[in-house]
Formats: structure tokens, sequence, C-alpha cells
């Protein structure tokens, strides 16, 4: 029954405009395999239902006390001022979140949804008159490949609508649904890390060889007619050095590559890794200093790469 | 080679079609021309300000004249008032002209309404007795509030919180106040409307303020101004006409033995009045002429005798030059709204009609674009400096202090094919060089409109400066086509549609101009206003009156007879409210406002704007007697629709659907404000505030099902069918309605400010909105936080129904800077608001400004004097708007990536 | 005599002016609103030969025009017909 498959979205935005040429739909999948240090969806890597606290959000200061009860496993408290907290050892175990259901300000949250296949379309088919001649569809995370099953047949059916799609993968992936997927796609955003095989280990707890591999396979593929651009989130100390860069330029020249985006590192995951119970260690470090972006662009430029920094792109 | 180049030149080498790939970066906007600057830093500075020298004059001149023919009388009090008044002319001006002596002045209307004064009167002539201040107290605080005069200080005297009186002048006021104690439109009409059986019915409406205001308050205006008969035959030529006219009419009734005499009489004032605007330009040419006499600057001296000779022409002749007819067209419009309390006088398409003169100036090399530009930036500043004095409430509460004068770009021409020419490019531009409040800049949206011009109102829009709006040419195009078929509307007339004030839709024609040998068909307004009628009806109050039984808990009126059902049914609660309250509401409301408005027509008959409105000159009837070419523009102000509507959904959902509760559980919950402290007690009039009291645990259940209950803007069908069934319903019940115009009414869903203070009125609704906060603004805004699934979502929840149906709709949308950064974020802004008129949406507006800017604004306005929001269908100044709105301006939800 | 007194003065609002000849802004009240020796009476109904018996409110009568009428002392005249200075 290929219909009733389903996917673990947890976001779908519209008008999304960094994501792709044009304005998109953004839909965003759970789980990764991957376990980036300085990742900013950490509540993305398990695929399953999860809490999300929003402090901000949180009325506790005017008074409000409706989670007092909500939590059956005894793992939401408030503390001498009467702000909530979780006991997040008790709530990582949890795959029902009923505490989320109380919460009229929305800070305690569950975003997991399971769409099938029929669903996700009737979504995508509301926004498709709304993209422009340019825009569509990118699948991102989390990590989209992780759902293969349901994202291909998301793809065929895309395809026969015609839309305009895009995935932001970390390539992390077999070669079989690499390609599965790959096949029916038009935009891809891939993302390297690093080209050191233990630093890329060390920063996100997978080797770099399939990413590579698949990558190289895609660049001389006869079945791929879509738009390739490599993807850096660089992050000072990690992978921002000359040696980093020139190992990829030389990658890149290899397989015919011609297009990078690095993406600026700033601290912005640090709330969710607290909402999630967890000790975000960039919290403090790895922020690319402005002159160091455009030294990595020209040196991509100077080897004929073009080399886009953040959201300047030319789509 | 710049890096951007380099980018360019590896992608064509590596074979990628780089065709549409321009400058990523934006363009950097050119500074506005010196003038420019030097004059709006002036504005910056200026105090909204009223003195006496038109009231005086229109009232001795009217009293002078007592007994004469009614619209021959008045047009000798404006012409003489008009005529008297002190022209000011700045160094640096090239346009001259302003509505008073003042920069942002105004002045009363006592013929209006006098109450407010007289009821002052002693108390207002206590304070010029009293001693004088010292000389350290006769400064003023700048800054926080910016030109409004919010309280006396020195010799000022603050009037309705907003302009300053000279203390000197009270005296002047009171006795002309006076004069007016007994037979202003507000007394007059007051008299009839209590001679109605019914009358107290409608006292508990406005008393309990469910119904905002009375027509007579801001009588005219919501309408588009027609320039067409000063620029086709000038001043003399139009007194030559009037004679001839004279001459044929007087004293001939033809065929029509009720309003046929009146055309004799029409003419008489139409002459007088062409002489009394003549006689206001010719004094800016003698002043202008005597300024240069005193000047020792050979430059300034040689601008001012270019403004006298420029006022000499335009005083008597077509206009020869661009800048001519400009400044014919400025003075036009002052003519116009200096007749009444006018707010939403609309400029029209302005690019369209001097066309001929730009064409001509620029082949003959007598001017250029640059030129053009900076005459267009004089002008708006002229057109910000706009000011109108309406009573008290009105001024501040509801327009937010702005007169919506609102200038068309687009659209379609005579011929079909799209208008959008040259000048309109220019118009563009001077409005992102001269950033300034007005005029507010409309785009017609057609598919025929070129895209570099769509693409050249996206870079503006990204400017953050509210405008240009957005709105649906074919949209307008057919309301105008359904709305105006009885009275024999054209597909060409139709063309010729605009926004009225906001975004009234009004009609228009387009009309021959001779001009360089050639015919042009331009543009202009053929119909009165098209905003007065049943003001602004805060619907979500009339929900918690249904359910309260008519009672308003709040001021302790019984508004409306107890209609003592169950309403145990949602279909029954419906009935109440759509059949019996609002259907009392509205016919009791036409009777009233018809009787205000007849007032208005019969003392306060329309000169200048009948002599400039199509048709009237031709038909020699006035507006009054419907001599414009269409009189179908009387309507019903709604406010708070989406309330209503996510009101609605959740009492369907929770009490009827679901059972979860019943009716008398959610009113206790409501009454009780869900436990939650109310606006008032904690001064945050937004979402963002709910204070717990101790009854708070005993709601919170139902308050969270309220939150949580459908709400529109989702593309949520359970929600977004009860939008289409309001929609359904009201309109019979608009075509029902029958104006003092004996013609059918429409809905006008715009709240302009009025979200605020209806709000403010209104107890906890079953939305989950709680008691004081503002209403969502607009028709098709959500409310704030409300909508969780994405703009396609809402504009797939907006275009439910036919936006046709309607006079217009209303969406505000908030874009972070960021997402549309770049030449590339132009045309992703150009795709979302394509987007949205594509689905039929009428009309579509952006603030792009992020709220954490605002939030520092609202602390530290002084800092932020020039910043520019988009309220509801005009741009403001933040600092001139209340604290209700700016924290609904905030907490809309924000667009980004 | 006041600047707001003086033929040069342009009105701006209800506190200030603009002096024409300086083209500085010149208040209407308090320090520095007293005129300069350039000073020109300005066009003001209490300037007028035609305006008499004002009280101490400044309301006085206009024997200008056919009727006679009551005016304001502060009243502009520049645009008015049948002023003529005193």
């Amino acid at each position: 029954m290929p219909q009733d498959t389903t996917g673990m979205i947890f976001d779908i935005q519209s008008y999304s405009v960094h994501d792709g040429p044009g304005c998109r739909t953004n839909v965003f999948f759970v789980g990764c395999p991957l376990q980036c240090r300085w990742c900013a969806n950490p509540e993305s890597w398990a695929v399953k239902k999860h809490l999300l606290f929003a402090e901000r959000s949180c009325k506790w200061d005017q008074g409000c006390t409706a989670c007092r009860d909500a939590c059956p496993n005894g793992s939401l408290k408030f503390n001498d001022q009467g702000k909530p907290c979780v006991d997040w050892a008790i709530c990582n175990k949890c795959e029902t979140i009923e505490c989320s259901e109380v919460c009229a300000a929305h800070a305690l949250k569950q975003c997991v949804r399971f769409l099938t296949v029929d669903d996700l379309m009737k979504v995508l088919m509301r926004d498709f008159p709304n993209w422009g001649s340019n825009g569509g569809v990118t699948f991102s995370g989390g990590e989209p490949l992780l759902h293969h099953e349901f994202l291909d047949q998301v793809l065929q059916r895309c395809r026969k609508e015609q839309m305009h799609t895009a995935i932001e993968t970390s390539g992390f992936a077999s070669p079989e649904v690499f390609k599965k997927i790959f096949r029916n796609l038009n935009f891809a955003f891939i993302d390297v890390k690093n080209m050191d095989e233990e630093m890329h280990k060390w920063g996100t707890g997978v080797s770099n060889k399939p990413i590579l591999n698949n990558i190289a396979t895609l660049a001389h593929a006869d079945w791929w007619r879509g738009r390739l651009v490599l993807r850096q989130p660089t992050i000072h100390g990690y992978n921002d050095s000359t040696e980093n860069a020139k190992r990829l330029i030389e990658f890149m020249n290899e397989n015919g590559l011609f297009e990078i985006n690095l993406l600026r590192f700033h601290r912005m995951g640090g709330t969710k890794w607290e909402q999630l119970g967890k000790v975000y260690e960039y919290n403090d470090h790895g922020d690319m200093p402005e002159e160091r972006m455009l030294a990595l662009q020209e040196l991509y430029l100077d080897n004929d790469i073009a080399c886009y920094i953040g959201e300047d792109t030319p789509f | 080679m710049s890096n951007e180049a380099k980018i360019q030149e590896i992608l064509k080498r590596r074979g990628l079609d780089v065709s549409d790939v321009t400058d990523f970066a934006d363009e950097v906007v050119p500074e506005p021309s010196p003038r420019f600057t030097k004059l709006i830093n002036i504005y910056y500075m200026m105090k909204n300000t009223i003195d006496m020298e038109y009231p005086y004059w229109y009232n001795r001149v009217w009293w002078e004249n007592d007994g004469d023919i009614t619209e021959i009388r008045r047009a000798k009090a404006e012409a003489a008032a008009l005529s008297h008044m002190t022209p000011t002319i700045l160094p640096g001006e090239l346009l001259f002209g302003n509505k008073t002596r003042n920069f942002r002045g105004a002045f009363c209307f006592p013929w209006v309404d006098a109450s407010f004064f007289n009821a002052a009167a002693e108390a207002m002539m206590a304070g010029v007795d009293a001693p004088p201040m010292a000389a350290a107290d006769a400064v003023s605080v700048v800054g926080a509030g910016g030109g409004n005069v919010t309280k006396d200080f020195g010799n000022v005297v603050s009037i309705a919180q907003k302009f300053g009186l000279r203390r000197e002048e009270v005296p002047c006021l009171v006795k002309v106040a006076k004069y007016w104690d007994n037979g202003s439109v507000e007394r007059v009409s007051a008299r009839l409307a209590e001679a109605r059986p019914d009358y107290q019915k409608w006292a508990g409406y406005r008393n309990s303020v469910l119904v905002m205001f009375d027509s007579w308050a801001i009588p005219q205006g919501r309408e588009v101004i027609n320039y067409y008969v000063p620029l086709e035959y000038g001043f003399d030529k139009i007194i030559e006409l009037c004679d001839e006219k004279i001459a044929e009419t007087l004293g001939e009734a033809g065929d029509d033995g009720i309003l046929g005499m009146s055309r004799g009489y029409y003419y008489m004032a139409c002459k007088t009045i062409a002489q009394g605007v003549s006689k206001w330009i010719e004094n800016y040419a003698r002043r202008a002429e005597y300024l240069a006499a005193h000047e020792t600057d050979e430059v300034q001296k040689k601008e001012y005798l270019d403004i006298a000779a420029v006022a000499h022409h335009i005083a008597h002749k077509q206009p020869e030059t661009f800048r001519q007819a400009l400044n014919l067209t400025l003075m036009c419009h002052y003519g116009v709204v200096n007749e009444d309390p006018h707010s939403g006088q609309s400029i029209g398409r302005l690019g369209q009609i001097l066309y001929p003169w730009y064409e001509k100036d620029i082949a003959d090399g007598t001017t250029t674009d640059e030129e053009v530009i900076e005459l267009l930036e004089l002008y708006r500043i002229k057109i910000t400096a706009i000011e109108c004095f309406a009573s008290s409430g009105v001024t501040g509460g509801v327009l937010s202090g702005n007169t919506f004068n609102n200038l068309s770009l687009g659209g379609l021409g005579y011929d079909g094919l799209t208008a959008v020419n040259p000048l309109e490019y220019l118009i563009v531009e001077a409005g992102m060089r001269g950033k300034s409040t007005q005029p507010t800049l409309s785009l017609l949206y057609d598919e025929k409109t070129p895209e570099s011009f769509l693409l050249k109102v996206a870079q503006c829009i990204k400017l953050g400066l509210g405008y240009p709006a957005i709105m649906n040419n074919q949209g307008g195009m057919n309301y105008m086509l359904r709305h105006y078929q009885p009275e024999g509307m054209t597909i060409y007339d139709a063309r010729a549609w605009a926004p009225g004030g906001c975004l009234e839709s009004s009609p228009g024609c387009f009309q021959p101009l001779h001009y360089n040998g050639k015919t042009y068909m331009i543009p202009g307004g053929a119909g009165p206003t098209a905003g007065t009628g049943i003001h602004f009806t805060g619907m979500p109050k009339l929900l918690e009156l249904v359910l309260s039984n008519g009672f308003d808990r709040r001021t302790g009126i019984q508004v409306f007879e107890p209609h003592n059902r169950k309403l145990d049914t949602y279909e029954g609660l419906l009935d109440v409210y759509y059949n019996v309250y609002l259907q009392e509401l509205l016919e009791v409301s036409n009777r009233m406002n018809n009787l205000q408005m007849d007032t208005h027509r019969k003392i306060c008959p329309t000169v200048w704007a009948s002599l400039l409105k199509a048709d009237c000159f031709a038909n020699g009837q006035n507006q009054s007697h419907l001599g414009a070419r269409y009189n179908g523009t009387i309507n019903f102000e709604s406010c708070g629709t989406i309330n209503l509507i996510n009101s609605l959904a959740s009492i369907k959902k929770n009490v009827y659907d679901d059972k979860k509760y019943t009716l008398e559980e959610m009113k206790d919950a409501m009454w009780n404000n869900f436990g939650f402290k109310t606006a008032f007690e904690t001064g945050v009039f937004s979402p963002d505030r709910r204070e717990a009291t101790e009854l708070a645990p005993k709601y919170e259940k139902i308050f969270n099902d309220c939150v949580n209950a459908p709400k529109y803007g989702n593309a949520d069908d359970y929600v977004d069918s009860i939008l289409v069934d309001y929609e359904d319903r009201m309109l019979p019940k608009m075509l029902a309605l029958r104006s003092y115009m004996g013609k059918q009414y429409y809905m006008c869903q715009i709240s302009v400010s009025t979200h605020g203070p209806q709000g403010a009125i209104t107890l906890a609704s079953a939305d989950g909105r709680l008691c004081g906060t503002t209403y969502a603004d607009a028709s098709m805004s959500p409310a704030p936080t409300t909508d969780k699934n994405g703009i396609y979502a809402l504009f797939t929840s907006a275009t439910c129904y036919d936006h046709a149906m309607c006079q217009n709709s209303q969406m505000n949308v908030k874009i972070h800077p960021s997402a549309i950064k770049g030449t590339q974020g132009t045309h992703k802004l150009l795709d979302v608001y394509r987007a949205y008129m594509r689905k039929g949406g009428f009309h579509i507006q952006f603030n792009v400004t992020s709220s954490k800017t605002l939030r520092e604004a609202q602390a530290k306005p002084d800092d932020y004097r020039d910043l520019m929001v988009r309220v509801a269908g005009f741009t403001q100044y933040w600092c001139e708007i209340g604290k209700p709105i700016q924290d609904e301006v905030i907490f809309r939800t924000e667009y980004d990536s | 005599m006041k600047h707001c007194e003086c033929a040069n003065f342009l009105h701006l609002d209800c506190e200030k002016g603009m002096c024409a000849l300086s083209k500085m802004i010149v208040p209407i009240d308090g320090e520095g609103s007293d005129a300069c020796p350039r000073f020109e009476e300005g066009f003001m109904c209490q300037f007028c030969k035609h305006f008499s018996d004002a009280d101490k409110y400044g309301i006085g009568s206009c024997k200008g025009y056919d009727k006679e009428n009551w005016a304001y002392a502060q009243c502009g005249a520049f645009s008015c017909e049948k002023f003529e200075r005193k």
C-alpha cells in the first residue's frame, strides 16, 4: 500500500526564499544520521515525537500554571519562582507528549506530524500557484534521504505535476537511495562539512567518504540533469582553513563542479539545545569573521569556482 | 573586478545560462534633492496648527448673504474664505500652495459641528483671560508624538489633542462657533434624528461605541478627485463657459420640474468659486513678487519670480508646462480639501493625467527627468502636510492623523492597454528618494502591467515605507461593473476606477483632454464620497451583544431589545446575529446617516468639488443633486471581521459541534476575561500579554480550547467556510439598503485605525482574544500569531470568496527585510504579491520593518522621527500613531526565511 | 514689535515662523521673538485703517466693505483687497 507511506515532518515553511531558486515551500523532515556539534536544529535528530519548550513564549511570569499536572510521568515541575522546568531525562523517553496539549501559549510544543503522500501533495498543490515561475518545493531537514521511500513517491508526484524540486541534504546515504531520489530532482544543495575524513567524523559523527562518492557519482551521472550547488556551513576553527578549501577546490575541479555556497556560521541553535535538555558546545565559539569569509570567497573565485556567501546567491 | 562580476564570468564560462543573473545587491537609491531635504526637515519640526482666517471669512460672508439661494451663498462664502487666506511661500520651494497659511495647517468647520466649541467656550475664554505664562514655559516638547499638540503650552491651546491654536485667536473661534450653535449640520441632523421613533436605538449604538462615528464628522472624501475641467479649460475659460451656461439655463427648467431650475444656480455658484480659486492663486503670485522685491539673493529672487509667473498663468489659462500643470492640480486639491472636513481625497492616477505635459516638455527639451523627480519630491511634502480637522475623536482615533491622499499607478487606459507611462516610473522614484507619508501610492495591478514597473514597485516597497500598496485592477473593474451596473457602468468607465482614500474603490471615467495638438483620454473621479454611510461597526462587539441578550456589560446600556432566545443551535445564533440585531442596526443606522448626509448636502452643498467631478459641469447639477455620473457610493464599514469569524468558529466548534462546553460556560469565561487581567489593567493591547488573576485556573481549559479552535488564515475549511457564509449573507443586505442618494449600499471592509478603539470596547471574545485588546486589522489580516501555516495558506484562506463582491478587502503583511534582500529578493517580493493578485486578492500591503526595530522605536521615539509604518490603508509616521495600534503592528506575524 | 507682526514673517505653525530675510526660524513667543531693526509692519487687520474699536480680545470692527462687520486684530490681511495701512 504505497499510498499509506508516511513521512515524519516537523515543519512546512512557505515563502522560503533562501533554499533554492525563487519562492519555495520548504518541507523539513525529522531525523538525521549526522550529529553535528553546531547543529541549529538538534530537535530533528531523533526519528520520534519530542517536546520543544519555548521558554520565551511561556507565560509563567504572568501567573500561568496551566501545565502543572500536564506530564503523567512527572517531568514538568515548577522551580522556586514558579517557572516550569523539564526533566529531560524523563522527557526524552516520552513518545506521547500530551503536555503540549494544555499550553495555550504554545510554549510547550510537539511539532512532529505524520503526513501521507496525499497529505503532503495537498499542501504542495495549494502552494504551487504562489511560487512564481522559478520557485518550487525544497526538501530539507533533518535529513530527507532518511525518508527515501516516502520522498521517492512524493518526488514522482511532483514530477508529474511539473513542480520544480530541490533538496538540502548531507548526501549521507547509500548509492541506491541516493540515485533513486536524485533522478527526480531539479536542484540540490549537498553539504561538504570537511574534506578531512577524521575531522568530518569528529564534527558530524560520520565519515565523509559516502558523501564524496555520491557527489562524484552525481557529477558524472547521465540521469542527473539538475543543478548542484555544494554547501558548507563555515565554522571558525573547524573548516575555514585554506588547506581545507584547497582540497575542496581540487575535488570540485576534478568533478567539474563549479558552484559553492558558504554559510557563515552564527550561534543560533543554543536555545533549541537547551529546550531539548542538551548542552550546546558552540555557545561561545565558531563565529566566522567577515574578512575570513571574503578571503575564502576570493580563493574559490581565483580557482574558477563561483562562490556565494550566505543569501547573496544568483537564484 | 568585483566578486559579483567574477561570479558572472565563471558561470558564463562554465556554460550556465546566466541571462537572468543581474546584480545581487540592491541598487542604491539616490539621495533626495537638497530642496526636499531642507523642507522635510522643517516639516519634522512642525506642529499641527489651526487658525481662524478661513472660518472667519466663511462665516462673515455666509451671514452677509443671508437669504440667498444656498449653493450660491455657499460659493460666495467659500470663495471669500479661500481668497482671503494669507499665502505662505518658503524659500527653496518650487511648488506653491498650502491648505492654510501654516505648514501643517487646518481649521475647524463650525458650520458642520460647533457643539464641541460652544460647550467649551467658557473654559476656553477663561484660558484666554488667564495671565500669560512665563517665557520658559512657552516652549513645547518636540519628539514623542511628532507634530501633535497634545496639550496646552505657552500661548498655544491644544484642540482635539492634535492641533495647536494661538491663544489670541480663541475669542474669534468662540465668536464664530456661536453663530452655528443651532444651525450646524450636527445640530440640524440631530433634531431630525430625534424625531425618529428609533432614535434611542441609535443613541445606544453610539454610546456603546458599537458604531464609531457620525457621517457629518468627515462628510466628504474617500473619493477620487477630477482635475479635468481646470486642466482642459483654465479659469478664464471656465468663467466664460459659466456665463454662457447662465445665459442658457438661468430661469429655464427644461423638462425637469424638480431640479431643472437648479442648473442656473449651479453655474452661478461655479462662476463664483472659479473666481475665488483664481484669486486665491493670484495671491500667491503677488506674495511671490513681494518676496522677490525684498530678496537680495539673486537665485532666490529668480525662484520667487518663477513662482509668480507660474501662479499668474495658472490663475487664468490652461497650463503650458508640466510644472504649471502639477501646481494647478495641487491648488485644485487644496480647494477641495478646504471645502469640508475631508479625509481620503484621492489624487487618482496623476501620472496618467499629467502625462501630456511631461511628454511635451521632455520632447521639447525644456525639462529633464531629474527636474521632474525633484518637483514630484516637493509635491510629496505638500501632500504629506495636508491635515484635517474633524471632531476630536475622529481626527486622532480613527485617522491616526493621516488624510489618505492616495495616488494610483498602473491599471488600464481607455484603450484597454496598460496605462503605465514613463512619468509613473518617476512618481515611484520620487517616492523612493523623497521618503514621506503622502501621497501614499497604490499600484493597480493588472496582468498587462510591464514587468519592469512591477519590479520598480517592489523595489520601493522594500525600502520599508509602506507604499505602494498593491490593488487588483481586474478585481476593482469587476466590482465597478457589478455594483454600478444599475447606473450604466461601462467597460470604459470601469477601467478608470481608482481607490479613493485608503482603498475605497471609486468610480471614474476618461475625458478628452486637448493639449499640444493632440487628444488624450485622461482619467478622473466620477462619483461623490465613497466612504460615508454606516460607519465603523464592531462586528465582534455585535456578537458579544447577541450573547448578552442585547445588554452592553461594559456601559450598562441595553443596546438592543433582549431577543430572549435560547440560542441552542449554531443556526439559531446566526439568525439572531444577522437577521435580528445586524438587520436592525443596518436599518436604523442607515436612516440616521441618511439624515446627516442629507442635512449636510442641504446646508453645505459641495461647490468646488461639484465643479470638478465628472458630469456635474456637463449636467449643470452639483453632487448633492446627483450631478456626478455614479452615485451608489454609500457604504457600510465593518471592523473586526476576522475576530468575528474566529469567534463564530470557536463557538461552533466548542459549543455546538464538539459540545465541550455549554453556551453559558462560554459566556461565563468571556465575561470573566478567561481569568486574565484586561488590556486596560496591563497597558498592553496585543495578545502577547495575559496576566493571570486567581480565576485563571478555572478558565484555562476553555481558554486553551478557544485559542486552539480553528482560525482564519490557515487554509482550514472549517473556519474559511464561515467567512464565505458571512460574505454571502452580507451582500444581499447591502443591496437592499437605500442611501440618501436612493442607491444600494456595498461593504467597505477596512478598519483604518478603528480596530484599536473598537477592540477597546469589546470584552473577551470566543476566539481567545482578551478584553480590550485590538482587533485584527483590516479584513483579511489574520489575528496576530494565529496564522500557523505560512503566507500561502493565508492567501488561500483570504481568497475563499470573490473579493469583487465588495468595495474592498484589506491584507497587511509584515516581512522581515532579510527575506527580500538583493535583486533576487525584489523578484521574490513580486512573486508573492503577484501570487495574491492572481488568486483574486483585492489588496495587499507590506511592512518591511523588523519587530525589533519597532520595539526600539516604541521605546525611543525621538530616535525614530522619520520611521514610517503601514497601518490600515496608509503610511504614517510611527511616532504619530497611538500605542494600541503600535502594539498591534509589532505583534503581527512577521514572515521571514 | 514682534517677528510675527513683520511683513517678512512667513507662517510655519502655532509657535514659530521663518524670517524671509534671514531665512532663520523665529519664535512667536518668548525669548527671541522680538523683531530686528529691519522690521516692516506686516499685513494684519490691526494695522488696517478700516479696523477700529478693538476690545481687550482684539475683536473690533471692519468698515472696509459695503457691509460693516466684526473682525479680529490678528487676522492676516495680505490677501484683503481693502487693506490700507493706518
